[in-house]
C-alpha cells in the first residue's frame, strides 16, 4: 500500500515551487547584506581603511583617485562595510548583481555607485535561447559551493526547467557553458575543449568570485584568475557563492524573461 | 570540493590557529561552531538521501529532500547570512552570534524541517523496491575498511565505531555528544542507513544544544603563533574526519600547512565496493560515498 500512501503524502504537500518571478522574490537572509554600494564622494581624504581589510584585494585607492571596489572579486565578507568610517561602502540587501561586462562590477565613481545590471541578449540570440537554453556546467577548480547553489535551482522550490533552462551532460547538447572555479591549470584544457565542443552561437556564464576573477586564489601560479582568461564570458554573477536567487536573476535577465514575467 | 564542508574546514583551521597561539576560543563560539557543523551535516546528509533516491528513480524522496537540504542551508544563513557558513568561524571565535530570539526561530524552523525529513526518508525506507536495490550492493567488508583506514560515515557503515566527535572530542564535543551512528553490512544500504540515523541524532543534538546555549564572549584574543611548533586539528565533517596540520618556523610563520580531507582515505573504499558489481550499480555506489575529487588532492 505504500505506493498509495506515498502519493497521498506528496499530494498533501501540494505545489512547493515559489511564485517568483510573477510573485515576489523570496527574502534573502537578513545577514546576507546583498549587493554592495560604494559612494566614493563620501570618502575622506587620505583614508584607505577598507583597502587592507579586503581578503581578495578587491578594493583599491590609488593616490588622487576615488576608491574602487570590484564586486567581481568580492567574497561578501563585509569587512569593508564594518570598517568604513564615513559609511561610503554600504549593503543594499539587493539580490540582483549579474552584469554583462566585467567593468560593470567596479563600483565607486559617480554614476557607478552600484552594479550596472545585465541587459538581455540581442534579439537573434534571444529568439534562439529565450525559450530553451541548455547549459553545460564546468567546475574548473571550484569548491562545490557555487556548484551546489546552481544545482539547487533544479529542485522543486526553484524549478529552473519552467523557464526552459536545463543542465545537460554533454557540451554537444548544450547552448552554452556555466563555469565555476578559478580555472586551475589542470582544468584549462578541459575547459577549452568543452567550449570548442559547444556549437555556435554559444554563451558563457561565469558564476562566483573565483570564475569571475580568481576569488581567494587571485594571483596564484596554478590558477588563471577566472574564466575570462580562457573563454569569452557573456554574463558575470558575483558571490561566494551567489545566492540561488542571484543566479536565477542573472539567467532570467540574460534571456529577457524578467521583462515578460513581471510581478502581478 | 570542500565548499560543502566549509564549517568543518574553517573549524579545523581556527582550532589549529588557536592551538598554535596557546589559547582556546570562548565557549560560546565553540557552541556555535558545533551548531553550524551539525547543520552542515544535516544539509548534506539530507541532500544525499535525496540523491540516492533519485538514482533508484524514487522521486518523491528526491523531490522532498532536494528542497529540505535548502531549508537546512538557510538555517546556516540565519546565523551568518551565507548558506555555507562562510565567514562565520574565525580564528579566536565566531563572527556572528546566534542571539536567543534567533535561536528560538532556528529551533522552530529546525523542528519543521526535521519532521519533514523524517517523513520523506520514511517513504524511502518503506519502499521494498528501494531496499532491494540497496541491499548487498557495493559491499566493503569490515576487515577491508579497517585495513585501508576508511573514515567517517563509510567506516561507520562497515560497523567500525570511528567518529572524531567521539574518539578525539574537541571544542564543544567535549561537553556534549550525540551517540555514534553505526550500522553493519558495509553495503549501499548501510551507508544510507547511517546517514538516516545521523540525521535523527544530529537533529536531536541540535535541539538540545539550542536550548542550552553557552554564555559569554564570541571572540577572544589571538596571540601570535608559537615558534617551531606542530599542531594538529581533527574535526568530524559530514563525510568523515577533516585533518589540518601546521608546522611553524623560528619566526612563528607557517613552514608547512597540510590538509587531509576524508575523501583522501575513502576513494579506495569506493574502488573496493565496486569490485564484482554491475556497471549499473556504479551510480548508487558512488552516491553512497559521495566523495570529492579535489578533496583527494589536498
Amino acid at each position: 500500500m505504500f505506493v498509495i500512501d506515498t502519493i497521498a503524502h506528496r499530494l498533501k504537500r501540494g505545489c512547493e515551487t515559489m511564485a517568483y518571478p510573477e510573485g515576489s522574490a523570496p527574502a534573502l537572509p537578513d545577514r546576507h547584506g546583498g549587493a554592495l554600494k560604494v559612494d566614493a564622494s563620501k570618502c575622506t581624504d587620505g583614508c584607505n581603511a577598507c583597502v587592507p581589510v579586503c581578503p581578495t584585494q578587491a578594493i583599491t585607492r590609488p593616490d588622487g583617485r576615488p576608491v574602487a571596489l570590484d564586486l567581481g572579486r568580492c567574497i561578501f565578507c563585509a569587512a569593508c562595510v564594518e570598517i568604513c568610517p564615513p559609511k561610503a561602502i554600504t549593503q543594499t540587501g539587493d539580490h540582483r548583481m549579474a552584469v554583462r561586462r566585467r567593468e560593470d562590477l567596479v563600483l565607486g565613481d559617480s554614476g557607478k555607485q552600484q552594479v550596472r545590471l545585465a541587459a538581455a541578449l540581442d534579439e537573434k540570440l534571444r529568439k534562439l535561447f529565450g525559450r530553451s537554453l541548455r547549459l553545460r556546467q564546468v567546475s574548473a577548480g571550484g569548491c562545490a559551493a557555487c556548484e551546489a547553489d546552481t544545482n539547487v535551482l533544479g529542485t522543486i522550490g526553484w524549478d529552473l526547467a519552467r523557464f526552459g533552462i536545463q543542465f545537460v551532460a554533454s557540451p554537444r547538447h548544450a547552448d552554452g557553458l556555466l563555469i565555476t572555479g578559478p580555472v586551475s591549470k589542470g582544468m584549462e584544457l578541459a575547459l577549452k575543449k568543452t567550449y570548442d565542443a559547444v556549437a555556435a552561437p554559444k554563451i558563457v556564464i561565469a558564476v562566483g568570485a573565483c570564475a569571475i576573477a580568481g576569488g581567494p586564489f587571485i594571483g596564484h601560479a596554478q590558477h588563471h584568475d577566472g574564466a575570462s582568461a580562457i573563454v569569452p564570458v557573456d554574463l558575470f554573477i558575483p558571490g561566494c557563492p551567489p545566492h540561488p536567487l542571484t543566479i536565477l536573476d542573472g539567467l532570467l535577465r540574460l534571456l529577457g524573461t524578467l521583462e515578460k514575467r513581471q510581478p502581478r | 570540493m570542500v565548499g560543502d564542508a566549509t564549517i568543518a574546514h574553517a573549524t579545523a583551521d581556527a582550532t589549529l590557529m588557536e592551538s598554535l597561539s596557546g589559547t582556546e576560543a570562548p565557549l560560546r563560539a565553540q557552541w556555535l561552531r558545533a551548531i553550524a557543523l551539525e547543520l552542515e551535516r544535516l544539509a548534506n546528509h539530507t541532500g544525499d538521501m535525496g540523491a540516492l533516491a533519485g538514482d533508484v528513480a524514487f522521486l518523491p524522496t528526491q523531490a522532498a529532500c532536494g528542497k529540505l537540504r535548502g531549508d537546512y542551508l538557510n538555517l546556516t544563513a540565519l546565523i551568518c547570512g551565507n548558506r555555507f557558513g562562510r565567514g562565520l568561524v574565525r580564528p579566536g571565535g565566531c563572527r556572528h552570534d546566534l542571539e536567543p530570539e534567533r535561536a528560538m526561530q532556528m529551533t522552530e524552523r529546525l523542528k519543521t524541517a526535521l519532521a519533514d525529513t523524517e517523513q520523506a526518508v520514511a517513504w524511502f525506507w518503506n519502499a521494498a523496491s528501494v531496499r532491494a536495490r540497496f541491499e548487498d550492493v557495493g559491499v566493503v567488508f569490515p576487515a577491508q575498511a579497517a585495513e585501508i583506514g576508511l573514515v567517517g560515515l563509510a567506516a561507520r557503515a562497515c560497523g567500525l565505531v570511528r567518529d572524531v566527535r567521539y574518539d578525539h572530542p574537541a571544542g564543544w564535543y567535549r561537553f556534549a555528544q550525540a551517540p555514534v551512528a553505526v550500522w553493519p553490512g558495509g553495503d549501499v544500504f548501510a551507508r544510507a542507513r547511517v546517514r538516516s540515523l545521523e540525521i535523527q541524532r544530529s537533529g536531536e543534538f541540535l535541539l538540545e544544544q539550542l536550548a542550552s546555549a553557552a554564555d559569554g564572549d564570541l571572540r577572544g584574543e589571538l596571540p601570535p603563533p608559537a615558534r617551531d611548533t606542530l599542531a594538529v586539528a581533527l574535526v568530524e565533517g559530514w563525510r568523515g574526519e577533516v585533518c589540518h596540520v601546521a608546522l611553524t618556523d623560528s619566526a612563528g610563520r607557517f613552514r608547512r600547512y597540510k590538509i587531509i580531507d576524508r575523501s583522501f582515505h575513502n576513494w579506495t573504499g569506493l574502488a573496493l565496493a565496486l569490485r564484482g558489481t554491475a556497471i549499473s550499480d556504479f551510480p548508487i555506489c558512488n552516491k553512497s560515498f559521495n566523495l570529492s575529487y579535489c578533496g583527494f588532492d589536498l
